[in-house]
């Protein structure tokens, strides 16, 4: 079973997407061999008001009877605007949204705000996991109109250290070469926090790549259990990030069979 | 490189914080079975993967003695994405002596595995008769082109005549880093690499100097506006860029070949070898695109006849 913990659908104002539909994402995951994505709407980036995008996304979801088993929703929730609290309770009680994305540097927040401590909790009180992309896309190639900043795994430990017991998705897991030096204090939350971190820029060989991360590197720090497989679509290349857990020869079955699904399955409680 | 002109100090993952270093769990022989005669016929992403391993593959832009990449891992990961040849460089070094010990170090590698790794030339065109002089020691020694020039002056710089003019008079490519990033194209946006960074106004302004040059464009996903780069290289017919790089966006691919065709990109890592196979294979080409991209354009460039 392959559980993609990464996947979008949507607009992205700054460059054209292809494939960013419902229908062609679930073509793509028929083609590669995906039995389920983690989905939620790029729109709700942009939107102030984001449960507009939500339900984009539950009606695009409920166009075609195909979906049903192939995808789960989260949520995109900005916990600085009017009455988030309603927007969250809708999302899951109504939408069927499983979890919550947040994008605190495009919303404008600090991670540790406390509006944004409270919307995880209310999260975890329904066993919403909370995915938290470091970024979009690489800086570098940003527009001028687009953010040139991006978080790392210490603001993920800050928010992990004030609510320990939420359950955390960490999308696009790397950290750039000049980014801010990840302290072992926040490796030491991260590692005894219920944190998955997706694999989309993981390198499965033995060499790590400039602006890369090693999966073995990544399973030796955090533990075989935090590891789950993420595609980043449909902003990168799919068939990548299949490659870079097929070309991990250092893995056993049991680890890869963690990694396919069986770490996203306990957190999403399939 | 696509990054900045540090030496070591290239672990990523979380930077000086108790990262781990990966083992390796023994050789693998799996380059000589990686090239079945036909694509297996499975379905899903391993299928794909089997398809890509049907091309032969030289990797134009890659590393040693970079982050963890010594010679018998470079080896062991090529073997598992099956690369048959790659092309590498160890961009150090300022004085001629410096430049001269990481060639020395690349000499080494290309000895170790002659039939695997072919070397690049690193130069520093400010000391001029030296670099000529190391220019001709090193493809004198087997190497095969200069590269990865990095950033020390840009490539379209005074400095770097001779040294184009060399390499047309010895037939051999010359490939430099580049970047795009917003700060550099565009004045008053904030950028982490230095003002010397060529970028592809800088190739363009060189490639019509000398357009007889085997000139490429390092990694149109090594960060920055590849859709700005491909577009201003399109009307530069002898710039060639190669393929490497960390950014593996959708798209990439089948952009730059319609802008600049086919037959001007090289299959290249920096090593990111998973995404240098996943961008060529997802995008939409062609099995005759393919082959030229994963290995004839880059085979044909080196020769020297």
């Amino acid at each position: 079973m392959i559980i993609d913990i990464n996947a979008s659908v949507g607009h992205w104002p700054f460059r054209q997407l292809q494939g960013n539909t419902v229908d062609a994402l679930r073509a793509r995951m028929d083609k590669y061999g995906v039995d389920i994505s983690v989905v939620a709407n790029i729109n709700g980036i942009f939107y102030k008001n984001t449960q507009s995008a939500n339900e984009e996304l539950h009606d695009a979801l409920g166009e075609n009877r195909k979906n049903r088993g192939r995808f789960i929703p989260f949520a995109v929730i900005n916990p600085t605007y009017a009455d988030w609290q309603h927007d969250l309770e809708t999302s899951h009680s109504r939408l069927g949204m499983k979890g919550i994305r947040i994008y605190p540097l495009y919303h404008d927040y600090e991670i540790t705000h406390p509006s944004c401590i409270e919307m995880v909790k209310m999260a975890r009180d329904r066993k919403m996991p909370v995915a938290i992309p470091l970024r979009m896309i690489d800086l570098r190639q940003r527009s001028w109109l687009d953010i040139n900043k991006e978080l790392g795994f210490n603001e993920i430990a800050d928010l992990a250290q004030k609510v320990p017991d939420a359950g955390y998705m960490v999308l696009d897991t790397r950290i750039r070469e000049y980014a801010d030096t990840t302290k072992d204090a926040a490796v030491q939350v991260l590692k005894s926090a219920d944190v998955l971190f997706d694999t989309t820029r993981a390198s499965g060989v033995p060499i790590t790549g400039p602006n890369g991360a090693g999966l073995d590197d990544m399973v030796k720090t955090f533990g075989r259990d935090k590891i789950a497989f993420g595609t980043g679509t449909p902003f990168i290349d799919y068939l990548s990030p299949f490659i870079r857990i097929e070309v991990y020869r250092e893995a056993d079955r049991a680890l890869k069979e963690q990694i396919w699904s069986g770490n996203a399955r306990r957190m999403l409680g399939l | 490189m696509a990054d900045q002109n540090t030496t070591v100090g290239r672990r990523i993952f979380l930077k000086r914080s108790g990262a781990i270093t990966a083992g390796i769990a023994g050789a693998l022989d799996f380059f000589d079975a990686a090239r079945p005669a036909r694509a297996e016929a499975k379905k899903g992403y391993t299928g794909l993967f089997q398809e890509s391993l049907r091309y032969r593959k030289w990797d134009s832009h890659s590393h040693v003695f970079l982050g963890n990449a010594s010679p018998e891992k470079t080896i062991e990961s090529i073997d598992r994405m099956g690369i048959e040849k790659i092309a590498v460089s160890v961009p150090e070094g300022v004085k001629p002596e410096e430049f001269r010990t990481s060639n020395d170090r690349v000499l080494r590698a290309m000895k170790q595995f002659p039939d695997r790794i072919m070397g690049q030339c690193y130069i520093n065109p400010a000391f001029g008769r030296e670099a000529i002089e190391e220019i001709d020691r090193c493809m004198d020694s087997g190497m095969v082109q200069l590269g990865e020039l990095y950033t020390l002056y840009k490539i379209n710089d005074p400095l770097y005549y001779p040294i184009v003019e060399k390499c047309i008079e010895m037939r051999i490519p010359m490939m430099m880093h580049a970047r795009c990033d917003l700060g550099l194209w565009r004045k008053g946006y904030p950028c982490d690499a230095p003002v010397s960074t060529s970028t592809a106004d800088d190739f363009a302004d060189i490639g019509k100097r000398y357009p007889e040059a085997k000139i490429i464009h390092a990694h149109i996903g090594g960060g920055g506006d590849w859709e700005y780069m491909c577009k201003r290289l399109r009307s530069v017919p002898s710039i060639y860029i190669d393929t490497s790089g960390s950014v593996s966006d959708a798209g990439m691919i089948d952009f730059a070949v319609t802008c600049l065709g086919e037959d001007r990109m090289l299959f290249a890592s920096d090593m990111n070898y998973e995404t240098a196979v996943g961008k060529i294979m997802t995008a939409n080409l062609s099995d005759s695109q393919r082959k030229k991209i994963f290995f004839e354009n880059y085979r044909n460039l080196l020769k020297r006849a």
